[in-house]
Formats: C-alpha cells, sequence, structure tokens
C-alpha cells in the first residue's frame, strides 16, 4: 500500500465515520441503542507498536516502523465496532449528545486536512509532470 | 539612519573583484555534483513528506500544522527542481541559436 492509498483510505475511514456519528445522534434517544464508533487508527498504532515476541532461537523481527517506505504499512481496513463498555442511561441508550457532537466536528477538521494533503500531493504530480 | 550612495559590485560581493572563470576551474564540487545533491535534498524532503502524511493518516504524533508545512516543502522543492529544468532548457537554446 503507498502513500497516495492509504491517504484514501483514511479519507473513505473519515467518510464512514461521520456517517456513524451522525447515526448515533440520530439515535440519541434510542431505547436499547448501543453508540458505535470507527476503528482505524488503533489498529494501525497497534500494529506498529507490538513487536513480534521472538521465539527461543530466533532473532528478534524488526518492528515494521513507518519510514516513508511504502511497503512497511500494514494492511488494515476501518471496521465498525459497538461501544458496550460506556455508561448507560435509564433506557439503555449509552450516548452522549456532547461527546458525539465533539467527535463530529474533529472527524471534520481530519477529514479537511486529508483532503488539503491529497489535493497538495496531486499537484505536486501535475507539477511535475507539466513543467510549469 | 542616513541614506548611503550606491556602493560598488566589487564591494558587495565580500570586497573583492570577480574572478575569471578560469582561475576557479578545477576546484571545488563541479555543477553536476552540486546539481546531484540539490537533488538529492529534494528527495529527501519528499520522503519526509511522505513519513509525515503515513504518520497522520494511521494516528500518529504529528498535528495537522506539521503535515502542512511538509507538503508545502515539498511542493515548493518540486517547483524549483522545474524552475531550474526550465532554465537550463532556455540556457541551451539560447546558446544554440547564438550568431558566431
Amino acid at each position: 500500500m503507498n502513500t497516495m492509498q492509504l491517504l484514501q483510505l483514511s479519507l473513505d475511514t473519515a467518510s464512514m465515520r461521520q456517517q456513524v456519528y451522525a447515526n448515533n445522534i440520530a439515535n440519541a434517544e434510542t431505547p436499547n441503542y448501543k453508540r458505535q464508533d470507527v476503528a482505524f487508527e488503533t489498529y494501525f498504532q497497534q500494529a506498529l507498536e507490538n513487536a513480534p515476541q521472538a521465539k527461543p532461537g530466533e532473532y528478534h523481527i524488526p518492528i515494521p516502523a513507518l519510514n516513508g517506505n511504502s511497503s512497511t504499512i500494514p494492511d488494515v481496513q476501518p471496521t465498525i465496532v459497538t461501544d458496550e463498555t460506556s455508561k448507560v442511561d435509564n433506557n439503555g441508550n449509552n450516548v452522549d449528545l456532547t461527546s458525539e457532537m465533539t467527535n463530529l466536528a474533529e472527524n471534520q477538521v481530519r477529514y479537511n486536512v486529508l483532503v488539503q494533503d491529497v489535493t497538495d500531493r496531486l499537484q505536486r504530480l501535475r507539477t511535475a509532470i507539466q513543467g510549469s | 539612519m542616513g541614506v548611503q550612495g550606491i556602493q560598488a559590485v566589487s564591494n558587495v560581493v565580500s570586497g573583492q573583484p570577480l574572478q575569471p572563470s578560469s582561475t576557479v576551474s578545477g576546484q571545488g564540487p563541479s555543477f553536476a555534483d552540486f546539481l546531484g545533491q540539490a537533488l538529492d535534498k529534494v528527495n529527501q524532503i519528499s520522503q519526509n513528506a511522505d513519513q509525515l502524511a503515513q504518520s497522520y493518516a494511521t494516528g500518529g504524533q504529528v498535528t495537522a500544522a506539521q503535515l502542512m508545512i511538509a507538503e508545502q516543502q515539498a511542493s515548493l522543492a518540486v517547483d524549483t527542481v522545474v524552475q531550474v529544468n526550465n532554465r537550463v532548457q532556455q540556457m541551451y537554446s539560447t546558446m544554440m541559436n547564438m550568431q558566431v
């Protein structure tokens, strides 16, 4: 997976997150509804931080840290997870409206940054191709 | 601060008059070396932007400002390379069309 594909995947994730958070807000009063979230970056951080354990008689496998090389990016897909752990109201609903609004705003900023980044990269490629 | 008169060019450039090119040939890096180093630097800046973009996309400790600055630096580096390329081609065609 190269950098551009990773950025596209991140954009897809942000888009998915927008829908999931909007769905949470829409179901803020639905009895027994449990809020959902999209897990993506946490998978990456786990994949990057957990060094593979060396078996007896084996060398340590190097941690695939991100170094600008595209081959070291682990293959991770965004998945929707249901939050069962947080505090539940009387009607069995665990959506906190303020928290969802904050998540929504944060996700929008992230989406805009990613769009700007992709735009810059494509513009750079265009400059290199057209030479002007 | 008073306005001073225009100084001679030789005083501006480290106080020494400009040397003809024959006296400096054969010392220091060649233009090809210099250009190669500059291109390596551009590649390095571009890889730095790649690294920051990957780190941001995977939820690393990179702020949006850091990412944007790195991307703009990389874009400027590529723009500079394109401009150098244009000027070198322009110089070549100018010299080829020169009447001798």
